[in-house]
């Protein structure tokens, strides 16, 4: 766009010096259709789509916010004087004094009774008490109510939600364009069986089953830090099946075109005409769903964490952090500590908004419809 | 057309086994004492006469817990054939029928029925999901489309970029989030409404008025979270039509832009829109589980959530199942009216 500007502005010029000077036009056409020659570049689609994609101002938008996260959560902890599980010791001594009242009537030295009254006073030790505390020098987000930096947490609560997001689209990709590639390019039962398998996964309604899932894990016992893994399981297997119809519809099209009948005559083997000659066409879609996907996993997460059937309690998560706010044992912190879980909040939002700018920008680039 | 129907129908049989099986086998093969156990336990721990265990046992074989999760399967897929989906474990809602007692002494008293028979409870509860969802989804398709389509033909305008970041933000915004935030701006800080509930007996409000404005965070939550989706569908289908070569005619013959736009273009709009129904039947009746919890709205998105985390089989199962039916239901209302709207369509 840029170069064609340019290039119209010199045609302009030319023109302008055509009545003047008409020997030194000649030469200064000929000139310039050298340098036409020169500036004519031969872009790759590749590249268009790169090109296309960094003019939209969204998507740069939304890389920004995901560089920032991913520096903040992957780095963020590099920095930060606390540990995920560290109580950064901000705490006061208590001595708890239960006062007692003991009536006693006593027989006094004259034979009368008297009523006493004695009063004493139970002292337990010293003991810690470990607070929420608000934003300070020391922790800039304050601490929440296990005495954790909140900043600290909220980065290795990042890792856990962009890893898992990145985890699981990928394993629900390629299970996704597997079963779906076989389903669109051998047709008939095949096709049926995997496409009705895809429908029963389509009708599951999703949180409900995911509760289910994880509650089931969490019955088994399997311990804390094993808990994450076999979440990426879950959102997998319960998520994969939108990305096989899609790759099944593109294939079923694209396998009745011109060059997959020259592919056969090629005598190519079947795996190879899938993998290297239909799936490759399907790329672009791909990217976009999966990038789009990720926002969806992440919020999956968050909202399983909330409702505490995620990412299990030593460990940070953002949905945990907003969990903290729910029920009645919540409202203090919904009312008093916004410093506690709006930061979580802001961060998933952050993190999905970022994801879907990206994914939408990505669907603009590859469409050669668009014009801009 | 007919045969069409018949096959999807046969089809959608099938998928609603297999649904049934998957989150059967789920809710089953959770280890840990099941609802019934956890109920008796402590009279289970005292019981020395036996009698306890008797009674658990026979608990347990109503619901077919004591068997193994096929065997329980199979035991539950004939209730159902036969039209008895069970009985809540939890939960349990007047029947609306009164019952009259006469005691020894001859006073009569009038106590309300109450039953737990599942469907009991899932009509109960759905009422004000019902509602909740309707209005959301009205208000839904009314902000959304027109937006959309203002969006689609000032594309690349201010106004088109202010719409696509706010659709976007809504749709990622989580609903406990939003709803906590909702909740203390407006209800903690501000006081301008409740924090939780349908009614408030102190309010002095008439009941219906009192529940609109009980509902006014929740329904904001569902509205704004919803429209991102419909109002960018609709302005991907606008640019779309807008590209097309009649829009092109009809403007070359002088008709006026919004002749071309409403008449022109968005008629042909309305038919990649009427597969969203697909989405919205389950959603009508389906609840919505977080936002019900966050507000603490006593709908069957609320009772879903405490039934699959009590474990109550019958409940979690029916639930689910109605969702699982009103999703394929959907789909193929979605495929039919897409026949219906567009000619070109062929059923096969």
């Amino acid at each position: 766009m840029e170069d064609l500007r340019e290039k119209n502005l010199l045609e302009a010029e030319i023109t302008d010096e055509q009545k003047r000077i008409e020997e030194e036009n000649k030469l200064r056409e000929q000139q310039e259709e050298e340098s036409l020659a020169d500036r004519v570049k031969v872009i790759s689609p590749g590249r268009l789509v790169l090109k296309r994609f960094f003019r939209s101002k969204l998507s740069m938008l939304g890389l920004a916010m995901l560089i920032f996260l991913f520096a903040f959560s992957f780095l963020g902890p590099i920095f930060s004087p606390y540990g995920e599980v560290e109580k950064t010791g901000e705490y006061k001594w208590f001595v708890s004094v239960i006062p007692h009242k003991l009536v006693i009537d006593e027989v006094d030295d004259n034979g009368n009774t008297v009523r006493v009254v004695y009063d004493f006073y139970e002292v337990s030790d010293p003991y810690k008490v470990y607070s929420k505390t608000p934003p300070s020098s020391q922790s800039w987000l304050g601490t929440d109510q296990y005495n954790y930096d909140v900043l600290t947490r909220l980065m290795y609560g990042g890792r856990v939600s962009l890893l898992l997001g990145f985890i699981v689209v990928f394993a629900e990709t390629i299970l996704g364009t597997i079963l779906g590639s076989i389903s669109g390019y051998f047709g008939g039962w095949v096709d049926q069986i995997i496409m009705r398998i895809v429908d029963i996964f389509n009708c599951l309604p999703g949180l409900p089953i995911l509760m289910l899932a994880s509650a089931l894990i969490d019955g088994w016992g399997v311990p804390a830090n094993l808990r994450i893994y076999c979440l990426m399981g879950i959102l997998t297997i319960f998520g994969w099946s939108g990305i096989a119809r899609l790759v099944r519809g593109q294939i079923l099209s694209l396998r009745e075109q011109e060059y997959m009948v020259a592919a056969e005559a090629t005598g190519l083997r079947t795996s190879r005409k899938i993998f290297k000659h239909l799936i490759p066409n399907v790329m672009p879609q791909l990217i976009v769903q999966a990038t789009l996907g990720l926002g969806g996993v992440i919020l999956y997460e968050s909202t399983l964490s909330y409702l505490g059937l995620g990412v299990p309690f030593p460990y940070a998560a953002w949905g945990t952090m907003i969990g903290a706010t729910s029920g009645a044992a919540g409202r203090d912190i919904l009312k008093n500590y916004p410093n506690l879980w709006v930061p979580a909040g802001i961060c998933i939002v952050m993190a999905v908004l970022g994801f879907n700018f990206v994914g939408d920008g990505l669907r603009d680039a590859f469409d050669p419809k668009m014009k801009r | 057309m007919l045969k069409y129907i018949i096959k999807r129908l046969g089809l959608s049989i099938l998928i609603l086994v297999g649904v049934s099986v998957i989150i059967y086998v789920l809710v089953r093969i959770q280890p840990g004492l099941d609802f019934v156990e956890r109920k008796y336990s402590f009279q289970l721990s005292i019981d020395d006469t036996g009698e306890v265990r008797k009674k658990v046992d026979e608990i347990k074989a109503t619901y077919g817990l004591d068997v193994s999760p096929i065997q329980g399967y199979f035991k539950w897929l004939s209730n159902v054939v036969q039209g008895d989906l069970g009985d809540s474990f939890i939960f349990s809602v007047p029947t609306g029928e009164i019952e009259t007692i006469i005691d020894p002494n001859g006073v009569e008293s009038k106590k309300p029925i109450n039953s737990s028979s599942v469907v009991q409870v899932i009509k109960k509860k759905c009422g004000i999901s019902f509602i909740i969802s309707l209005v959301a989804t009205i208000l839904e398709f009314v902000i959304a489309i027109p937006l959309g389509i203002l969006s689609a033909t000032k594309q690349y305008g201010i106004l088109d970029y202010t719409v696509t970041v706010l659709a976007m933000m809504g749709i990622s915004l989580p609903s406990f989030f939003f709803g906590a935030v909702l909740l203390k701006i407006f209800s903690v800080d501000l006081g301008w409404f409740p924090y939780a509930g349908l009614t408030d007996p102190n309010s002095g409000l008439p009941t219906w008025i009192d529940i609109i404005y009980h509902l006014v965070l929740p329904m904001t939550v569902l509205v704004i979270l919803s429209i991102g989706g419909l109002m960018r569908y609709t302005r991907t289908n606008m640019l779309e039509v807008l590209n097309a070569d009649y829009i092109r005619t009809a403007r070359a013959k002088g008709l006026s832009e919004h002749t071309v736009i409403y008449k022109h273009a968005f008629r042909n709009t309305l038919i990649p829109l009427v597969t969203t129904f697909a989405g919205i039947l389950p959603g009508l009746f389906g609840g919505a589980m977080i936002t019900e919890t966050v507000f603490s709205i006593d709908g069957i998105g609320k009772a879903a959530y405490l039934a699959v985390t009590q474990r109550d089989i019958p409940f979690v199962m029916a639930y689910n199942m109605f969702l699982s039916i009103l999703t394929v239901i959907g789909t193929l209302l979605a495929d039919l009216m897409y026949a219906v709207v567009d000619p070109r369509v062929k059923l096969a």
